[in-house]
């Protein structure tokens, strides 16, 4: 019997096509995982079955009805659970209160707290989750925490469960006993939806695997019928090929260096657990990875958003101990933001203002503090000419500006700032193809001034096209190097997605 | 002996006159933040609820009807201060100011225009009369409990309330609720909770408690109102609720001391040993601000407000 | 047509620049309005009180009018100092409270080092040096504590900025103006003594008290606006500002020391409202009294939001409200309290609160509308641009 079906379901929103026509459907008491890269649609489609989003056409059918759902309120009545990549849990309260929350055991107005209790020890027992009841949800490790998420939509009888992404946070331990979790919910007879893009455990743990890319499905398999590589290949394929130009040039010292560098994410977890690398003058070393294995760590580790736990940073030959943005700039170091609204631009400035920040202390833009508007004006007309900014006006707000626009005013700010290590975070995020082919030849122009670039990135063509020396970066380390002459996308893909060498050469 | 007994019972009855007020305003600020939404027009809306009180019980003649102008006035300017921190998600601290400059000139204004003076208003029957106390005389003469022997309504409401408050936070389902909306609206949202309603019942509840601060502050020992009303006390009893972690009995210890302060002061003025005198008033009176400074430096581990305290709440998608 | 209607209602340039002129005035024609409504409805004349409380108020030309002038220029410069403390301020991104202690710190600063003993007969223009120096060095350390307490512990500076004003009203009128700086019970003079001749701010007026506090806040005013745009420090300032509900985290990865910023605005914020308590001192009391009317510090925050948080803003509307002071014993004459005039202030405030609601409705009928006209959205192209299909505004239902 099916539990849930899906018929066409598309959804736009003004600028994007984040489900193209999609239809499958799942059978109770099966796993059904859906993979696919950031961005490929997994997420929107998610929220729609949840109740979250209502799709722009198409119909949903669980269990053998059709339905329309409205809010997570009507998802929930129709027996649909979510446990979401980020937790919706409130870390004051204990266990019980969270899980219960919403539809308390009451005597009246008062909330019955010791028969709340009980339920949830009857609830954990009967699925196999222990929990401790009475502890705060702060106290708890990530994993027990996910558990209490599970008895949440379990109580309130969900036979459809949605899991997003629910691996991200956990410990290889903690991964086990989900699986088992997911096991035993499906011998009860559990219909499970699994969203994630580790391949390894996708395949440990499916019935069957659906694979999104760029909004559309591009098939379903079985289990049986298929591999992690058949996967990565379905998941990674690339349309548009973009001819980045192969430049050499000749490698200079180390400018910097990295060594053993471990950072936490703002939420206390060790995302990037120990990693060595240098970057040389006239290179670009580019770094693989899928979006949450670490990146983001390592770029504020760098810019000094955030101190590392361990390790260090040598910029220019001097370890950087406490770096700020400040100190590391004026070591050289130049940075194009992977948040260009939030991180690398002050939205309400015109353009003129945002292109000298960061310099704005400097001759001539300033003497004694006091800034000088015609060297401004100058500077900035200058750059918006050179680097085709349009419209053609210094006044401008950069948040009225598009994009690639705003980009390209980034690149240009940084580059015009003395400087011989370039970190260039997602530099194409959000780009089109006319706008990503502008920062690809400033960033080749940069090597060949010999500066050091660290190139970080989601899109492995961009990585495979403009870097020397490829390092992938997997669950925060490195797991492999590899030059663009002696790999291919899939094998980096391969890596990006945990797949080991070994494991490889088997399929 | 004796003399020292009802001294001792003197004093804390005072205390807990002069903690009322602040007390109740700590209250409101524990019950409106515990669902994250800031309010500091506490101390606007008491000078409101201050003059409306005594305006009430004026033209009836009956203090309990100023009580209830009070509450009125309270359930307005808390229904304004909801309309635009909950419904339009508006800046909460714009909102407040606004209520607080507001509430420094209409006042002024109306004092003036309804009993044609700059000072004081004439005294009006109020709560601390001989007819209005309640009296318990049988534990007079007991040290301690004697204090309670013969305090006004206002002191008993904003004790109970203490208790009350407490009890619905933390036992009940809509204390649950309400407190699951100051942590994470957008998680009690998934689980059906109504966020938008939780949050005008708590602004709204809050500001009724304000303002019988008001009213304890002009009707309660007082009996009329002066223009300098409420001289800081909605500010003294926003420490408090700080001070008390953001809990109904944290915050009645914390009114408690900061009441204590300046009763201790009074009676070491009057007292003949030396050097407490020359601890100067000002001292005493700044103290509750240190403290409440110091808690919220040295303590930030402890004196966290609720994590949604003060976010506009906005739908998703 | 539609060419015309873009080009007033989305402008690349200056967003909306004229909802900054159009916001306040029509709150203060609202306030007015309602005034009268209220006037009226006590059964007076609204239209000879406004005669009154605006003829008298200095701001326009009429009978007496050299007096009213100095006397709303007086007012004015204490108002303006306020609103301009809280002007720089959230021009950083921070909601100062604390303009009133501040005030309060640079009063009793500037009467104590305008009566000490060993400054008490240099010549006038040494002697006020000193003082204002004084006087803003103090108000700064006053200011930078929020400062310092939002930038290494992250308390809001609402509260400490409060605790602070509460702080500093108690511990100098129950403390210092009644014990160490009390002046002699032999002089008779209750409060401090009354500062030397030296350190009285010298009138320009003749037949008026006007002194030069008002040149002085004109000069502070001008520097403040220099700051804000033609410094380095004040570009800083104003990109924390606007950056606010991202952190900061643009002028943070541009380099931008925003701690130290933080600190550095609550100090300059502080200064500012503290020349305004020396100038109360040394223009008009004299001495630091021991009963202090106080409310220039609240003041100044609805100075600061009538005048759009930019100083030439602050500065007329600061001149508004001084007027309106000026003008509120005159009321008088109508029968009606002289308080009033400062219920129009709130009145204003509550509309100005208000008109922050309008103006944000406004906004977003006016992007939504922008959508459907050129059936795009600003902030650019996605790179799935190869699948982009325009729709018709906001997001699908």
């Amino acid at each position: 019997m099916k539990a849930l079906e899906l018929k066409n379901i598309t959804k736009q929103f003004p600028r994007v096509l984040a489900n193209d026509n999609i239809s499958f459907s799942v059978e109770k008491g099966e796993i059904f995982s859906i993979v696919g890269e950031n961005g490929a649609g997994k997420s929107t489609l998610m929220k729609i079955v949840y109740g979250l989003y209502t799709p722009t056409s198409g119909e949903i059918y669980v269990f053998g009805k059709k339905v329309e759902m409205k809010s997570p309120q009507d998802a929930i009545k129709l027996k649909i659970g979510m446990v979401h990549q980020e937790f919706m849990l409130i870390p004051r309260f204990t266990v019980t209160e969270n899980i219960v929350l919403g539809d308390e055991p009451r005597k009246g107005p008062i909330f019955d707290f010791k028969r709340a209790v009980n339920e949830i020890k009857e609830l954990s027992e009967k699925y196999g989750l222990k929990v401790d009841p009475r502890e705060k949800v702060a106290n708890l490790p990530v994993g027990i925490q996910q558990r209490v998420e599970i008895l949440k939509i379990l109580r309130r009888g969900a036979e459809i469960l949605i899991f997003d992404e629910p691996t991200a946070v956990l410990t290889p331990e903690e991964t086990e006993d989900l699986f088992k979790t997911l096991r035993a919910l499906k011998e009860s007879g559990k219909t499970i939806l699994f969203i994630s893009h580790k391949l390894k455990e996708v395949m440990e743990i499916s019935d069957r695997i659906a694979v999104l890319r760029r909004g559309k499905l591009q098939g379903i398999v079985k289990k049986e019928d298929t591999n992690e590589r058949e996967l990565a290949r379905m998941m990674v394929g690339r349309d548009v090929v973009l001819e980045i130009p192969r430049v050499e040039v000749k490698r200079g010292p180390a400018i910097l260096s990295v060594r053993d560098l471990a950072v936490k994410d703002h939420r206390g977890i060790l995302k990037l657990k120990g990693v060595s690398f240098d970057v040389h003058a006239g290179e670009v070393v580019g770094i693989a990875g899928v979006e949450g294995n670490g990146q983001a760590e390592l770029v504020n580790a760098l810019i000094g958003f955030t101190r590392p736990v361990k390790g260090t940073i040598t910029l220019n030959g001097q370890e950087m101990k406490m770096i700020t943005p400040y100190n590391v700039r004026n070591k050289g170091m130049a940075y194009i933001p992977e948040d260009r609204k939030r991180r690398g631009l002050v939205l309400p400035f015109k353009i003129r203002e945002n292109i000298i920040m960061g310099q704005h202390t400097l001759y001539p833009f300033s003497k004694n503090g006091i800034l000088n508007d015609k060297a401004i004006d100058d500077f900035s007309t200058k750059k918006l000419d050179e680097f085709d900014i349009r419209p053609r006006d210094i006044y401008v707000r950069a948040g009225n500006l598009s994009g690639g626009n705003q980009q390209k005013v980034i690149v240009a700010r940084e580059m015009s700032m003395k400087h011989n290590f370039l970190l260039a975070s997602q530099p194409t995020r959000g780009l089109d193809i006319g706008a990503m082919e502008f920062v690809y030849n400033h960033i080749i122009e940069e090597k060949k001034k010999g500066v050091a670039i660290l190139l970080i990135s989601l899109e492995l063509s961009e990585v495979m096209g403009l870097s020397d020396r490829i390092l992938v970066l997997y669950e925060g380390k490195i797991v492999g190097e590899r030059t663009p002459d002696q790999t291919t996308e899939e094998e980096l893909g391969m890596m990006m997605l945990g797949i080991t060498e070994k494991e490889r050469s088997l399929q | 002996m004796n003399n020292n007994m009802s001294l001792l019972n003197l004093s804390i009855a005072q205390i807990l006159d002069f903690a009322a007020p602040i007390l109740f305003a700590a209250l409101g600020g524990v019950v409106s933040e515990n669902a994250g939404v800031v309010n500091i027009a506490l101390e606007g809306i008491m000078r409101f609820s201050a003059f409306f009180g005594v305006w009430g019980a004026f033209v009836s003649k009956n203090p309990w009807i100023g009580l209830l102008w009070g509450i009125g006035v309270g359930i307005i300017l808390g229904a304004l201060h909801g309309y635009i921190s909950v419904k339009w998600a508006g800046d909460q601290i714009v909102s407040g100011v606004a209520i607080n400059v507001m509430a420094m000139g209409i006042i002024t204004y109306l004092l003036e225009f309804v009993f044609k003076t700059t000072g004081y208003s004439p005294p009006v029957p109020y709560f601390g009369s001989g007819a209005n106390r309640i009296h318990i005389p049988f534990i007079a003469k007991i040290p301690i409990l004697g204090a309670f022997s013969n305090l006004t309504v206002l002191v008993w409401f904003s004790l109970i309330g203490v208790f009350l408050i407490h009890f619905v936070l933390y036992h009940t389902v809509l204390g649950l609720r309400i407190r699951s909306v100051g942590e994470n609206p957008h998680a009690a949202e998934t689980l059906g909770v109504n966020v938008f309603k939780i949050k005008w019942l708590a602004t709204i509840s809050g500001s009724i408690l304000a303002a019988l601060g008001g009213v304890a502050l002009s009707l309660g020992t007082l009996s009329s109102f002066t223009n300098a009303m409420p001289m800081g006390k909605g500010f003294i009893g926003l420490a408090a609720m700080i001070f008390g972690k953001w809990t109904p009995i944290g915050a009645l210890f914390a009114s408690l001391i900061f009441a204590s302060a300046q009763i201790v002061q009074m009676l070491l003025q009057s007292s003949a040993s030396g050097i407490a005198k020359q601890i100067p008033l000002g001292f005493y009176l700044s103290l509750p601000y240190f403290l409440t400074i110091g808690a919220l430096i040295g303590v930030v581990g402890r004196a966290i407000p609720p994590a949604a305290d003060g976010i506009p709440y906005k739908k998703e998608g | 047509m539609k060419e015309v209607f873009k080009r007033i209602f989305f402008p690349k340039r200056e967003k909306l620049w004229w909802m900054n002129i159009l916001v306040p005035i029509t709150s203060i024609i609202l306030a007015l309005i309602v005034g009268a409504i209220f006037i009226k409805s006590t059964g007076r004349s609204p239209v000879l009180a406004y005669k009154l409380l605006f003829g008298s108020s200095g701001l326009f030309p009429g009978p007496y009018w050299k007096n009213h002038f100095a006397e709303m220029l007086l007012a004015s410069s204490m108002f303006i100092s306020t609103g301009l403390a809280f002007a720089v301020a959230a021009k950083g991104g921070l909601f100062s409270i604390g303009a009133e202690g501040q005030f309060l710190v640079g009063g009793i600063v500037a009467a104590y080092f305008g009566y000490a003993k060993p400054f008490a007969n240099l010549p006038t223009a040494v002697h006020l040096t000193i003082i204002f120096i004084a006087v803003m060095i103090a108000g700064g350390l006053w200011g930078a504590i929020a400062g310092w307490l939002k930038a290494k512990r992250g308390i809001h500076e609402v509260i400490t900025t409060i605790m602070l004003n509460w702080i500093a009203i108690y511990l100098i009128e129950d403390w210092l103006v009644i014990g160490p700086m009390k002046a002699n019970v032999s002089t008779g003079v209750s409060g401090t003594p009354y500062i030397s001749e030296t350190a009285k701010l010298p009138k320009i007026l003749p037949g008026t008290r006007l002194n030069i506090s008002i040149i002085i806040i004109v000069v502070v005013a001008y520097l403040v606006w220099f700051l804000l745009y033609r410094t380095t420090l004040g570009f800083e300032i104003r990109a924390m500002g606007h950056t606010l509900i991202y952190g900061m985290e643009a002028p943070k990865a541009a380099g931008v020391p925003v701690e130290k910023r933080v600190v550095q605005t609550m100090f300059i914020s502080g200064a500012i409202a503290a020349l305004g308590g020396a100038f109360i001192i040394l223009g008009i009391l004299f001495q630091f009294p021991p009963v202090f009317e106080g409310g220039y510090g609240f003041d100044g925050i609805a100075v600061s939001l009538i005048g759009q948080n930019e100083p030439l803003g602050v500065f007329l509307a600061g001149m508004l409200i001084g007027g309106l002071r000026t003008g509120a014993t005159s009321v008088q004459l109508a029968h009606i309290p002289k308080t009033f005039p400062s219920i129009i202030e709130g009145l204003i405030v509550a509309f100005i609160a208000l008109q922050e609601l309008v103006r944000y409705l406004l906004t977003k009928f006016l992007v939504h509308k922008k959508n459907v006209i050129s059936g795009q959205n600003p902030g650019g192209s996605d790179k799935n641009s190869i699948n982009v299909k325009l729709s018709d505004g906001g997001a699908a239902k």
